[in-house]
């Protein structure tokens, strides 16, 4: 994707020679100084660049960041031109994060609201704990996702390897590839003409290609919600 | 727990700067592992029937017990450490060297042996490493590096990584997590009249990958076999003469990262690592769990 | 569920002499449970069996007689005043007194219990700390001083809530239960917790026993730095553990950048837990306190990153000797419930109905806590009156302050924390070998203390 064009409300921080604490100072001094477009040029796969951004901000960072990119997202709008290390966006309470590039293990853990969209591949875990919001992967995802989901929704355009929507309480989990071997309690649901508008809405709002298949739709079985001795077997690989 | 770092070079580019960009990727990874940095490498040429032995502390008198073993050339001092080559008489093993050295728990340990391999480490960051060794000024088309984070047992020289595979030439390991089935192995192997350097559960990779060597099976074989048979969390990298060796535990507990270009290999803990290293675009890809990855020297990569 | 450990001498009475010392009464009383459970054994509160091993009652402080003078109780004053995570934090954490409120979860406590504990805390000049299950607005509203826990769970983790703490406890286990994560059962999983956490009203809840990302001390430096860089480095960063390979965790945790490291012992309490957790998994308080100060000695951040100690602490002389022997401050938490009305004798009848009964209730996973501390149910929560419960709270502050400071004066300390190992004596070998303190009527040290010096 083009990078967006620089107006006068846009600060730029060369991150080239920089600590993580001084670019994210930059960040919070450049909102006080009322931009509320920031650019981030040269990331070098920084940790921990723009956590806890409030609403209203647009970070775009040029390049690949590292581990908790966006991470207690507050609100804001975060872009990344590359891709990103582990829990990308974890814990975020709403905003939108988006990942030109791959996401490395448990991006989106424990989301709480709002959207991240990975363009690339997801390494393990993705989607982990997600307790609200949208995950949405245009390509393919590791083993594990959508692990111990609560609430929410994950969009997979790929394959989704092993332990697909292991041990969910609540959650869907979209997969329009190959499915890997089912997590524990997952079962297949059927894809209504309700899912197809919602994820077919998700994917044109943020212009992720339609993939070829159609979706299968994951949920929880609900038998781990509440310890049955009748299903002692499945607790057995589940406990 | 650690930060580990690979290089392969796929041009056959005889003036690499390979240490250089070993050292960069561990100096990235620095605040993952503050106790110890090392780093083995292979050099290109092959000196045929001779061994390069490196061995700490470098202690001189220890090589007149080489004597009657074969001939000892070249000693080289550098901090700490001694370095030669040595010709070895007929039937004589790497381990029969180590023996007439007398290496054993908390005395003098042979840090590598091998025709092309060479491996330096030490407490301390990688700067310091650099300092002592001059590092980034080696050259050669495969390297290892770590950067260490003490969890269970002690911060001196010997704890420190890469380990070498003692008893197998060329082979060396570094690790980042831990085996939590170690202790059952080593006793297993001690058994077996193995002898264990270290209290570093990392040590007992490079066994294991010997006892399964000497079980015929081979090193991307074995290096499969070891996903089942090391329980815990662990990505390890193998050096050795072949090429480079990549492993992730079945349940991907720790990061790792690799970058594979026309020209070169590169893996690393993090990703950061590989930014500072290599300018210039390209993909980085965290490996499946569960996965052995065994890059040739010069070829393509394989599967396990 | 029928979950409960039945009450002592429940089973057919043989004979004495026909039973067996191996498969007792109650441990055959243990098996058909089991048999018929299909699963572990849960339950609350934390280890039941006799404490055979050494603890805190096993050392005794060595008062000033002609060789050191002690201080008068009236002007000689002995300061309690207290600060954590002066390493990194601009802003570290104040507090009058070295005792502080530990977590536990809205959820696994009533409402009411979290309000009471706040306002109790903030009458005694302390801190309280979340729990598993997000801040309550109450709680913090009435806390002076906030513990944010970030928890492998992230229930209600918000930042918005983050950025009101006074600092931050990243949790990686508990003393009751290390290596293993929450558990709160359905009956008290009410349709406000469950909206708090996210979750399905009713289900019995499994927190993960790891964060979902990061994995080991090396990835929790860089989740350490998020933590900072969330609040700009203003608020100390604590990391919470349960006791169990002490002495390298804690090495671990300093390094890794904690400013304030907290280690909970063995008898650290639990609302719901596998049983066999509770009683077979962990170290002894006493001994974690040795092992955490041997620890941060160890690679010479002792005084530097502040070390608070947990774990069934029941009275002054057990907070004393914990600070004593190392440590900066005591969190208290069932003591607290205690104070709260926990296994007192009232709705005797409420206990009995539940087959639990005062002074040996630890049924706080059936959310049918008689007193009201430990449910959700709104009958029973009405029967812990806030004002009078954070009263209890407060005195009950204040008189275990009292007896920290009256041991510290009797030794001539005018401050709490100029309590050091020589002011004790250990009464049992046991308890010499592992505090390195001499055996009470020698000048011997029986085993040399905790022993990781040679590491």
């Amino acid at each position: 994707m083009p990078l967006p064009a620089t107006s006068e409300r846009t600060s730029t921080i060369d991150c080239s020679d920089m600590p993580v604490r001084a670019i994210n100072r930059e960040i919070r001094a450049a909102l006080a100084g009322n931009s509320t477009k920031i650019m981030l040029l040269h990331p070098g796969a920084r940790h921990n660049l723009g956590v806890a951004l409030p609403e209203g901000t647009e970070l775009t960072i040029d390049g690949p960041a590292g581990y908790y990119v966006a991470g207690l997202n507050d609100g804001a709008t975060v872009h990344v031109h590359g891709g990103v290390g582990w829990g990308a966006a974890e814990s975020m309470r709403d905003g939108v994060v988006t990942i030109d590039g791959d996401a490395g293990n448990a991006v989106a853990a424990a989301i709480r609201d709002g959207v991240v969209v990975v363009r690339g591949d997801a390494s393990t875990r993705a989607g982990i704990a997600m307790k609200g919001g949208v995950l949405i992967v245009g390509g393919s995802v590791g083993p594990m996702a959508g692990f111990m989901m609560q609430k929410g929704i994950i969009i997979i355009c790929g394959d989704a390897a092993d332990g697909v929507a292991d041990s969910m309480y609540a959650g869907t989990v979209y997969v329009a590839g190959k499915l890997g071997e089912l997590g524990a309690d997952a079962v297949v649901e059927e894809f209504t003409g309700g899912d197809r508008d919602l994820v077919y809405s998700h994917l044109e709002r943020w212009k992720i290609p339609a993939p070829a298949a159609g979706f299968r739709k994951l949920v929880a079985g609900r038998k781990l919600w509440n310890f049955q001795k009748a299903d002692r077997h499945l607790w057995k690989s589940a406990l | 727990m650690c930060g580990i770092v690979g290089f392969l070079d796929r041009l056959d580019r005889p003036d690499f700067p390979t240490g250089r960009v070993v050292l960069a990727m561990l100096d990235a990874l620095g605040c993952r592992g503050p106790d110890s940095a090392g780093a083995a490498l292979l050099r290109s040429d092959e000196i045929d029937g001779v061994w390069a032995v490196r061995i700490a502390p470098g202690d001189a008198l220890a090589l007149t017990r080489l004597e009657p073993l074969g001939v000892v050339e070249r000693v080289e001092h550098a901090a700490g450490s001694l370095r030669f080559r040595f010709r070895p008489g007929p039937g004589v093993t790497p381990e029969g060297v180590e023996v007439a050295l007398g290496a054993c728990r908390d005395g003098l340990e042979v840090l590598s042996l091998g025709s092309r391999i060479d491996l330096v480490k030490q407490v301390g960051s990688p700067a310091q490493l650099d300092a002592a060794y001059g590092f980034s000024a080696w050259r050669g088309p495969l390297a290892i590096g770590h950067t260490r984070m003490s969890t269970e047992s002690r911060i001196d020289l010997s704890h420190s990584q890469p380990f070498w595979a003692h008893g197998v030439s060329d082979l060396a390991t570094v690790h980042n997590g831990h085996v939590t089935n170690y202790h059952q192995l080593r006793r297993r192997y001690e058994r077996q009249g193995v002898t264990f350097y270290t209290d570093n559960d990392s040590e007992v990779i490079g066994v294991y990958l010997r006892d399964r060597l000497a079980q015929g099976r081979s090193l991307t074989e074995a290096m499969a076999d070891s996903i089942v048979d090391l329980d815990g969390a662990y990505n390890y990298l193998v050096a050795s003469a072949e090429g480079l060796g990549v492993v992730r535990d079945r349940f991907g507990f720790k990061p790792l990262m690799i970058a594979e270009t026309d020209a070169f290999v590169a893996v690393a803990t993090e990703e950061i690592a590989l930014r500072r290293a290599f300018p210039g675009s390209f993909r980085v890809l965290e490996p499946a769990p569960g996965r052995a990855l065994f890059y040739p020297l010069a070829v393509t990569p394989a599967l396990v | 569920m029928s979950d409960s450990t039945p009450p002592p001498g429940s089973a057919a009475d043989p004979s004495p002499m026909e039973r067996s010392g191996t498969f007792t009464p109650g441990v055959i009383e243990d098996i058909q449970i089991k048999a018929e459970l299909a699963r572990y054994r849960i339950r609350g509160f934390g280890i039941l069996r006799p404490r055979t091993w050494a603890t805190f009652d096993d050392l005794t402080f060595v008062p000033g007689t002609l060789t050191r003078i002690p201080l008068e109780g009236y002007r000689e004053k002995c300061s309690t005043k207290t600060v954590l995570g002066t390493r990194f934090a601009s802003q570290p954490l104040e507090l009058d007194i070295p005792l502080m409120v530990t977590g536990m979860s809205y959820g696994a406590l009533s409402r009411n219990a979290k309000t009471a504990l706040s306002r109790g805390a903030r009458m005694a000049g302390t801190s309280t700390t979340t729990g598993d299950g997000g801040m309550l607005d109450v709680e913090r509203s009435e806390s002076r001083a906030m513990i944010y826990e970030v928890l492998p769970s992230r229930y209600g983790i918000n930042v918005q809530h983050l950025r009101q703490a006074d600092a931050i406890e990243l949790t990686i286990g508990q003393g009751a239960k290390p290596g293993t994560g929450g558990l709160l059962l359905g009956s008290k999983v009410s349709d406000e917790v469950a909206r708090l956490r996210d979750l399905p009203p009713g289900v019995d809840q499994r927190s993960p026993c790891r964060h979902p990302d990061f994995l080991g001390p090396d990835d929790m430096v860089i989740k350490i730095e998020e933590l900072r860089e969330a609040t700009d480095w203003r608020i100390p960063i604590f990391v919470k553990m349960g006791a169990s390979r002490v002495f390298d965790d804690v090495r671990l945790a300093a390094k890794a950048g904690a400013d304030v490291v907290v280690v909970d012992g063995m008898e650290g309490g639990t609302g719901a837990s596998p049983e066999l957790l509770q009683e077979h998994t962990g170290i002894p308080t006493l001994a974690a306190v040795c092992e955490a100060r041997a620890a941060l000695e160890d690679i010479g951040l002792y005084g530097k990153v502040q070390l608070v100690i947990a774990g069934g602490l029941r009275h002054g002389s057990d907070c004393a000797k914990a600070l004593a022997l190392g440590a900066d401050a005591c969190y208290l938490g069932t003591a607290l419930l205690i104070a709260l009305n926990c296994n007192k004798p009232i709705y005797v009848e409420d206990y009995h109905a539940i087959g639990a009964a005062p002074y040996a209730c630890h049924h706080c996973h059936t959310g049918r806590c008689p007193v009201g501390i430990t449910t959700q149910d709104p009958e029973l929560t009405a029967r812990l009156e806030v004002d009078a419960a954070s009263e209890r709270v407060a005195s009950f502050f204040h008189a275990l302050t009292s007896e920290v400071q009256v041991l510290a004066r009797a030794c001539g300390k005018s401050d709490v924390h100029h309590l050091e190992p020589e002011d004790l004596r250990a009464l049992t070998l046991e308890a010499s070998m592992i505090t390195g303190l001499p055996l009470a009527g020698t000048n011997r040290v029986y085993g040399g203390g905790p022993g990781w010096a040679s590491h």
